[in-house]
């Protein structure tokens, strides 16, 4: 294992700590999903998956 | 229309123009932050620095993003501190953006094509959240647990050292980054984040991991 290796483990390490202060934030204060929300934030991201299947196929 | 209601409409106007101006803002401080990447990214090439100095860039710019910008954010200094951390990470980019002009046949239509998708998903997103009626800072339980096992997977691939995961964990965080965007710009346009530079710090990295992901993405599916 080089330097290079230990370094990345550790900011992989740090950054967790961000995310699990913002799901703390999120859970005590965050807003819960209503009816049709999941599906509107589904319709987008699945845009995405769709484009960048699109920008796959077009380098090959 | 009585008083009351005179009132009330006044005060939902000035709450929309303000939220007008916090997004306007925003938009304004990132089209500067990512010119100001791309022109440190275009430096870092020409000096040929190596794969090290994107993670010190990386470790360097996560540090000032937790400690010192949230401390200057709301004071003149936060644009500064703001620059200076995608400038860092601008400036880390240029060693991988260096390997894939080199190693690739069409190397220079993979970062094209990287850099014009991550624009055009960051545009789409945006107008998205901005004219849909949703509020989409629901989205923040799935994000930031989403991170975290992403941040997850990504220590034990370091040691496992396997593409396919690699592969769709690049998959994941564009998901991710995209429900991010989301988010973001709803709490923007609801008037939940009212501090532009944060604002601004949030959907730059959004960007930025977007970019990384799919050039990853695109290389491999390239490479022949």
């Amino acid at each position: 294992m080089d330097w290079m290796q230990i370094g990345a483990v550790m900011l992989g390490l740090m950054m967790l700590y961000p995310a699990w202060r913002g799901y703390q934030a999120w859970k005590q204060s965050g807003k819960r999903a209503e009816e049709g929300d999941w599906s509107a934030a589904s319709f987008a991201v699945g845009g995405v998956i769709l484009f960048v299947l699109l920008l796959v196929l077009s380098v090959q | 229309m009585d008083r009351r209601s005179t009132t009330q409409a006044s005060i939902a106007g000035l709450s929309t123009l303000e939220t007008n101006k916090v997004l306007r803002s925003t938009f304004q401080l990132l089209s500067a932050t990512l010119i100001f990447s791309a022109m440190t990214a275009t430096i870092s090439m020409f000096m040929n620095t190596g794969f090290g100095t994107y993670l010190t860039c990386l470790a360097a710019s996560f540090l000032l993003g937790i400690f010192v910008l949230p401390r200057t954010a709301n004071s003149g200094a936060g644009i500064g501190v703001i620059f200076l951390i995608t400038g860092l990470l601008g400036f880390g980019l240029g060693p991988i953006l260096s390997t894939y002009l080199q190693v690739l046949s069409n190397g220079s239509q993979v970062v094209a094509t990287a850099l014009g998708g991550t624009g055009a998903i960051f545009l789409g997103l945006s107008f998205y959240a901005r004219t849909s009626k949703r509020d989409f800072t629901f989205l923040g339980g799935f994000v930031f647990i989403g991170m975290m096992v992403v941040l997850l997977a990504m220590i034990a691939n370091i040691f496992m050292q396997i593409p396919l995961l690699s592969l769709g964990l690049s998959a994941g965080i564009i998901m991710l980054m995209s429900a991010m965007i989301l988010m973001q710009i709803s709490s923007i346009v609801r008037g939940g984040e009212t501090n532009y530079i944060m604002a601004t710090y949030s959907l730059y990295l959004s960007i930025f991991n977007i970019f990384i992901s799919l050039l990853h993405i695109l290389g491999v599916a390239s490479d022949d």
